[in-house]
């Protein structure tokens, strides 16, 4: 039986603001519980994986989020630093160099340099070894991609790197490139939503991605959000139901509990909406299934005001029985 | 003094650029504020990065078309639509731009094919994401210089670090300037006697170390790279201070476009100080998708508080059970819906009381449809020259 989580990288790409963070905190989580050293690492963290976690800021740092997981924002500035520190032994002078203006906008626009440095690091990670018993530090790292369109060039650089590279840069380059292609080691995941670009993007990334990096292993596509079908095949009309009297009864019951004033339009409101969502998915599942040749493991739609700790579980929890049901991973132990 | 709507912005204004996280519906709001213009009675232009087909092409545009098409007034015949104005529409083409930007200002045809054949400027011409910031800006200055529009609406390429595009034709200037560019050609022409100051001479060693790190053909080509830029500098500097300029004038209108989740929420208010830092004038926020609430009579906050708390949730579950079971579908969607409205409004206005609270913030609410049609877009516009209410719903 396979088990992705049994990998040494999950890459999670996809287009921005389709919950990438949400879903690779959420895979953390699930490694984390049954028992993995997880490093969580993220390009560009805003704030928001303090707030899932409810913990700390993420810095350029690693640092720990909550029991068996910790995270890491990959800051190119910081790894380039290190980076050269490492290579040229003159701390101070490197400092200054870096520090100044000029290396930074150099730095900036420098294509594909700072990328390149950066999954250096994360291949540096990979192979870290605890000195006590040479075991990996890591059992599982977590990658959350730049937006997919970034995300594939990002998956062919170290072999474009490694064509332009000498010395210790193209060594850098083709250790990530056997870690990206070694599909033991390394596997992918699609993250989108059930919209109308979030899904072309991703079908368009796998099928690019099928032939320009044909050996990384692509496992899975997670659509998220995915709305539940609460009305299957009934008329979505209230009306039609209990007659106006029974919904007159539901609004007034609803109203005196939520003290606020219900019109019998809101229900009729809320099951448009509920009934639109649940189309949109269907029709975007269809077409994903249809169009990817992957297995599909649908993340619910949370409905809550806010979005914390607390529905981050809830939304593993959801995650962690579709990915075994889908085979990707096994289920737990009976006894734990 | 802020707007109060977005139709007397859009009537007043020459230049409007949406900023904002990507997947918030930014280029379908870019989209539609250009059509609201031309329903105006303005000659307006959108300037897009990635538009959905469908949505491309409801507007005419075939896919990576970068040439400025009117939309054809039978289009918006068909659909229905009066429009006084113009709609004219085109997607920005990073390498193309960036190619007409070299052939601008290099001295000589030799230098510019140079540069065009240069395997970094391919690279970054074409992919980089920083290079797509920069030919955004400098689109919008080409159509602001030769096209003769009352409107030009620019959808930015959606920024990790916000406002980057912002700053891209400074960066971009500095890292071809004539200082970077000796720095970086000295230590391979032969060993330079001139002093560069602590600075320069740090760099020199450094880059010498450098090289031996990276591989001598790698620093080779890239100084090649920016050997070739030499003396191009001075109207990539000059074009840099216009478009700056441009953004700060009078005419010109920044619009944040975001949703109400949390993160692209703290990522508009993170883009509106950014903006004021710049002083640059933001106007408007559009928040696109918004949940609507059904229930009134009780502060927002209250009903969230019910909706949370475990009692209500009992009597809802008595609800019912005296409904009978076909319609707890129904009640069970008015239950997301409204807790999924009760978090948006309380977003909502921390923003409206937060980072935003200078500009106008305006509401479209979500829609059960996807928006890739002009009927689509007809119905944004719609919601968009709609005028706020006191409270500022829509």
């Amino acid at each position: 039986m396979s088990d992705l989580l049994q990998k040494r990288l999950l890459i999670v790409s996809g287009k921005g603001g389709v919950g990438k963070t949400v879903i690779s905190s959420a895979l953390g989580l699930i490694a984390a519980s049954r028992g993995q050293k997880v490093l969580l690492i993220k390009m560009d963290d805003q704030g928001r994986t303090a707030e899932l976690f409810e913990s700390g800021p993420v810095s350029d740092q690693i640092s720990p989020l909550r029991d068996g997981i910790s995270a890491l924002n990959l800051d190119p500035i910081t790894v380039v630093t290190d980076y050269f520190t490492k290579q040229l032994k003159i701390k101070r002078l490197v400092g200054h160099i870096i520090g100044s203006r000029l290396f930074q906008n150099w730095f900036r626009v420098s294509p594909a340099i700072k990328e390149m440095i950066s999954l250096g690091k994360v291949w540096d990670l990979i192979e870290e070894k605890t000195w006590w018993r040479s075991t990996p530090v890591w059992d599982l790292i977590l990658f959350d991609a730049p937006a997919t369109g970034h995300g594939l060039g990002l998956l062919r650089l170290p072999e474009q790197a490694s064509k332009l590279l000498m010395g210790p840069l193209k060594t850098n380059a083709l250790g990530v490139q056997a870690v990206l292609e070694d599909a033991e080691r390394t596997g992918l995941l699609l993250v989108t939503l059930p919209e109308e670009m979030p899904v072309n993007e991703t079908v368009h990334f796998h099928t690019e991605a099928r032939v320009q990096v044909p050996r990384v292993a692509q496992e899975a596509v997670i659509l998220n959000a995915a709305a539940p079908d609460r009305f299957g095949e009934t008329d979505a009309d209230p009306a039609t139901w209990s007659g106006p009297a029974g919904q007159a009864a539901m609004a007034s019951m609803v109203g005196s509990a939520l003290e606020a004033e219900v019109t019998n339009e809101a229900f009729q409101h809320a099951a448009d909406v509920g009934q639109a969502r649940a189309s949109l998915t269907k029709r975007y599942r269809d077409e994903l299934k249809q169009r990817i040749r992957l297995p599909i493991v649908e993340v619910p739609y949370m409905f809550s005001a806010a979005f914390g700790f607390k529905q981050l579980e809830q939304l593993s929890g959801h995650l962690e029985r579709n990915l075994i049901e889908a085979g990707l991973i096994p289920a737990r132990e009976a006894s734990s | 003094m802020s707007y109060d709507d977005l139709e007397t912005l859009l009537r007043e204004k020459k230049v409007l650029l949406c900023c904002g996280s990507g997947g918030v519906g930014k280029t379908t709001t870019s989209a539609s504020l250009a059509m609201a213009a031309a329903l105006l009675g303005r000659k307006a232009v959108v300037c897009t990065i990635d538009p959905a087909r469908r949505l491309a092409n409801s507007l005419g545009l075939e896919e990576l078309d970068s040439e400025i098409v009117r939309v054809d007034p039978a289009r918006f015949a068909a659909a229905g639509v009066e429009v006084t104005g113009e709609l004219h529409a085109l997607m920005l083409d990073t390498k193309g731009t960036f190619d007409r930007l070299i052939g601008r200002y290099a001295k000589t045809e030799e230098a510019r094919s140079k540069i065009l054949a240069n395997r970094f400027y391919q690279q970054m011409s074409g992919t980089v994401v920083g290079s797509s910031d920069y030919m955004a800006m400098e689109k919008l200055y080409e159509l602001y210089e030769e096209g003769d529009f009352d409107l030009i609406v620019l959808d930015t390429p959606p920024t990790k670090h916000a406002l980057d595009f912002l700053e891209a034709p400074k960066r971009m200037t500095e890292a071809f300037d004539e200082s970077t560019l000796e720095i970086f050609l000295k230590p391979w022409a032969e060993t330079s006697k001139r002093s560069f100051g602590f600075l320069g001479r740090a760099l020199n060693r450094v880059v010498k170390k450098v090289d031996s790190v990276l591989g001598l053909k790698f620093v080779e080509d890239l100084a090649d790279f920016f050997r070739a830029f030499e003396g191009m500098y001075e109207g990539f500097r000059g074009r840099a201070q216009r478009v700056d300029a441009l953004l700060h004038q009078d005419f010109t209108a920044f619009l944040v476009v975001t949703s109400p989740q949390p993160l692209p929420l703290s990522e508009a208010s993170y883009f509106c100080d950014r903006l004021r830092e710049f002083e640059l004038p933001l106007e408007a926020v559009v928040v696109n998708r918004v949940n609507q609430s059904s229930l009134t009579g009780a502060p927002a906050a209250a009903i969230r508080g019910r909706l949370e708390s475990e009692g209500p949730r009992a009597v809802l579950e008595q609800a019912l059970a005296a409904g009978g079971t076909e319609l707890e579908p129904t009640l069970r969607a008015f239950l997301d819906q409204e807790l999924l409205a009760a978090g948006d409004r309380a977003r909502i206005e921390a923003l409206r009381e937060g980072s935003a609270k200078d500009a106008l913030v305006h509401e479209v609410p979500r829609f059960s449809r996807d928006v890739h049609d002009l009927e689509g877009l007809k119905l944004v516009v719609d919601h968009l020259l709609r005028k706020p209410a006191q409270d500022g719903t829509p």
